[in-house]
């Protein structure tokens, strides 16, 4: 592939600056093994970044993106309905990807392929539990500390992305962008001899506005 | 063309890399008797290590408490595993001793910290259960473990009315009361008490042998209570359970020799027969002293009728005088109180094991105001991973809910290495409160409460395997129990607010208690 691109590269270069925001839905695997009664189930966040591209040709690039991704994801229990954890997790992602392009002149379609490093910047509980021994339900709304022996504070991965630009004149361009995270890195450390993997799959859609230097 | 090759290689690519997320390990869960799960370890050491492990590794409340001590729960496993596997090595017809087996699971399991736990593995070379705990070695290696595991309160010299240490009613009485429905003591009463039970089993057997010319009736009457003696003699060297059996079956076997003083046993009292004791001592001070936590079902109706056959009369007979002692210290202690002349109280939990946790309320729960008392934090697993915990939650313990005083005066709670678990609560609780102080020696370190395994469904931790059917079986806590300040002292017990060492020599010489007494100068000096 790098290969491919190098062999691309013309007097067509284009660079380009922008900003992002837009919302994400997270995918939390984790292997509940034999507690049937947990649902984990997804939830929505926040995401929001600056992006710069250097266009080798009209088709061909490399995009680098830095933003604010929030991971988040539910655990309910299908035997106790009031039961629940909501956890907010907050990245800053650094996604480098090969972005290619094509269409029209005004309306175009992309595409963008790589991959994304982060850091798990903090994370935030809120929900209910049961104490057992009190017989008494429980609100929760912490911020929850990490474990350095638990938790993988780094994040990387690869990305998928698809969508449309629409240009503005000569120098401006908005996206409407629709994006897939998936995490090659557990969210776990392996401080076990038994395995115990979790990772983040993450869809965000996306809209950036883009400055382009001609 | 070429666009359309870029685009295609670099998703190949990222479809390639995309399929590297490793999968987790398969677990299984341990809190029944599963057949598929426990099988292999009908006949292999290395397959009930592995339950053992496993099963702790997964339902073990607290694993970062053991990581701050350096307990290396891997490491342990990779040294252990194999020498359980050499155990299965040996051959079919090999012997495997119950010593070699109870040495393994010491030093696989004696590097945790849980003052409750323990593990019985059912040695299949055998045929015997091996039993190992660690908290009893941790504090058999303590000064004062040897006293305290076979010491009970005894008040005799502070209610002698000459010692001037009790107050009297106005006969000149000393105001005490005790009871006690522990078995050993039940039998104890029957076979060594004169005038009834074997005593006169004994007595009228002398008078029968002495009779010159015996009527018919007379000899049966011998030759029957020399069959009843000989058969009770089996009782000599069982367990408490087994002699109780015999006992309850002599006595309807016999019941037309109308022995005296020979009163059914409930076998409940076995398990939950415990003493109460209490003593008005000079200065109103208030003293109350339970051998073990099983008070709520004597002293709530609810309870007693669930555990008892309530219409057996000299059950009830000792339900009713176990519930008039805590009845005389409760309204002493709340009149007294109310008319402000109370000087304290003192609570006695050493050599107290522990038990059930409604039973809080009759205890400290009957000093502070209704609504549950604040005593520490909780917090349990929540996920098979070893760190998967909920949030701390608070611990409320509970608190006596019919209208009463909440007592102002000095509160002391006395304690041993052998104040174990509700014991150690009791004590916490004692801590919180502003007129509250903890006297003795620092208790065994068993504050992770246990509970039966119908609440593993809310928590998926707690036993694991089922106790007597199982090759394994663990009984473990199913939570973390945290002090107020969040910190876990399991293994190390509370320390004592002002310690005191127990003098043996004085209290076998002549009854005093040294640490009772320390606990009456705080109570009237306030120092």
């Amino acid at each position: 592939m790098a290969v491919m691109l190098l062999t691309t590269i013309s007097a067509h270069a284009q660079w380009r600056i922008g900003a992002t925001t837009g919302g994400d839905y997270n995918f939390y695997s984790w292997d509940k093994q034999y507690m049937s009664d947990f649902e984990i189930q997804g939830s929505t966040g926040f995401t929001a970044g600056a992006s710069g591209q250097y266009n080798f040709k009209d088709w061909i690039g490399v995009r680098v993106d830095l933003n604010f991704t929030q991971k988040n994801y539910q655990i309910h229990r299908a035997m106790l309905d009031k039961w629940e954890y909501c956890y907010r997790n907050d990245y800053v992602q650094l996604p480098v990807m090969a972005a290619f392009s094509f269409g029209g002149n005004r309306l175009r379609g992309f595409c963008n392929l790589g991959f994304y490093t982060g850091i798990w910047l903090n994370s935030h509980l809120s929900g209910t539990d049961y104490n057992a021994f009190t017989e008494q339900w429980v609100n929760i709304n912490e911020d929850v500390k990490f474990n350095a022996d638990r938790d993988n504070r780094w994040d990387a991965g690869l990305l998928a992305a698809y969508g449309l630009e629409y240009l503005m004149g000569k120098h401006w361009a908005i996206q409407l962008e629709a994006r897939y995270y998936h995490g090659l890195t557990s969210a776990t450390r392996p401080y076990m001899r038994v395995k115990d993997y979790r990772y983040n799959s993450t869809l965000a859609f996306q809209a950036g506005v883009y400055y382009l230097f001609k | 063309m070429k666009k359309i090759l870029s685009i295609m290689s670099a998703v190949l690519l990222l479809l390639t890399m995309g399929a590297c997320r490793p999968e987790s390990d398969t677990l299984v869960s341990y809190d029944h008797n599963d057949q598929l799960v426990f099988a292999a370890a009908d006949t292999s050491f290395a397959a009930k290590f592995q339950i053992m492990w496993n099963g702790l590794n997964q339902n073990y409340a607290i694993w970062d408490y053991e990581a701050e001590h350096d307990v290396d729960w891997d490491a342990i496993y990779d040294e252990y595993y194999p020498q359980f596997e050499a155990l299965d090595r040996r051959g079919r017809d090999a012997t495997v001793t119950d010593d070699e087996l109870k040495t393994l699971m010491q030093k696989t399991l004696s590097p945790l910290h849980d003052g409750h736990f323990y593990f019985e593995m059912k040695n299949h070379k055998t045929g015997n259960t091996v039993i190992y705990g660690p908290s009893s070695d941790r504090n058999a290696s303590r000064d004062d473990y040897a006293i305290a595991s076979t010491f009970k309160p005894d008040l005799t010299y502070y209610t002698h009315v000459a010692h001037g240490q009790v107050e009297t009613d106005a006969e000149g009485n000393p105001i005490v009361m005790s009871y006690s429905t522990e078995v050993l003591g039940l039998l104890t009463r029957f076979l060594g008490t004169p005038d009834i039970g074997l005593q006169w089993v004994n007595d009228r057997i002398r008078e029968l042998s002495a009779l010159p010319n015996p009527t018919e009736m007379e000899t049966f009457q011998l030759q029957q209570l020399q069959c009843f003696f000989q058969e009770l003699s089996a009782i000599e060297g069982t367990f408490m359970d087994d002699a109780v059996d015999i006992y309850n079956h002599l006595r309807e076997k016999y019941s037309f020799l109308e022995i005296p003083g020979y009163d059914y046993i409930d076998p409940t009292f076995v398990t939950k027969g415990i003493t109460f004791s209490y003593a008005l001592l000079k200065g109103n001070i208030a003293y109350f002293h339970v051998s073990s936590f099983a008070m709520s079902i004597y002293l709530d109706d609810a309870c007693t009728q669930e555990t008892f056959d309530t219409s057996v009369p000299a059950t009830m007979h000792h339900i009713q005088q176990m519930r008039e002692v805590w009845q005389a210290w409760f309204n002493t202690v709340q009149q007294l109180h109310r008319s402000g002349t109370l000087g304290g109280v003192i609570l006695d939990v050493r050599s107290n094991g522990g038990g059930n946790v409604d039973d809080y309320q009759y205890f400290v729960g009957s000093l502070v105001p209704s609504g549950g008392l604040h005593v520490g934090y909780q917090r349990y697993k929540r996920g098979t991973a070893r760190y998967d915990y909920s949030p701390m939650m608070d611990g409320i313990a509970p608190t006596l809910s019919t209208p009463h005083e909440t007592i102002t005066e000095p509160v002391v709670i006395l304690t041993n290495c052998t104040s174990v678990s509700l014991s150690e609560l009791s004590s916490l609780g004692v801590k919180t409160m502003p007129n509250g102080k903890v006297i003795g020696k620092r208790t065994w370190g068993g504050l992770c409460p246990l509970a039966n395994n119908d609440l593993n469904t809310y928590n998926y931790s707690g036993h694991i395997g089922v106790k007597g059917e199982t090759p394994v079986y663990g009984y473990v806590p199913m939570l973390g129990a945290f002090t107020l300040d969040k910190k876990l002292i399991e293994g190390e017990g509370i320390t004592p607010d002002i310690e005191v060492d127990f003098d043996d020599k004085l209290f076998q010489s002549t009854g005093r208690d040294s640490q009772l007494e320390r606990a009456l100068q705080y109570v009237t000096s306030g120092n």
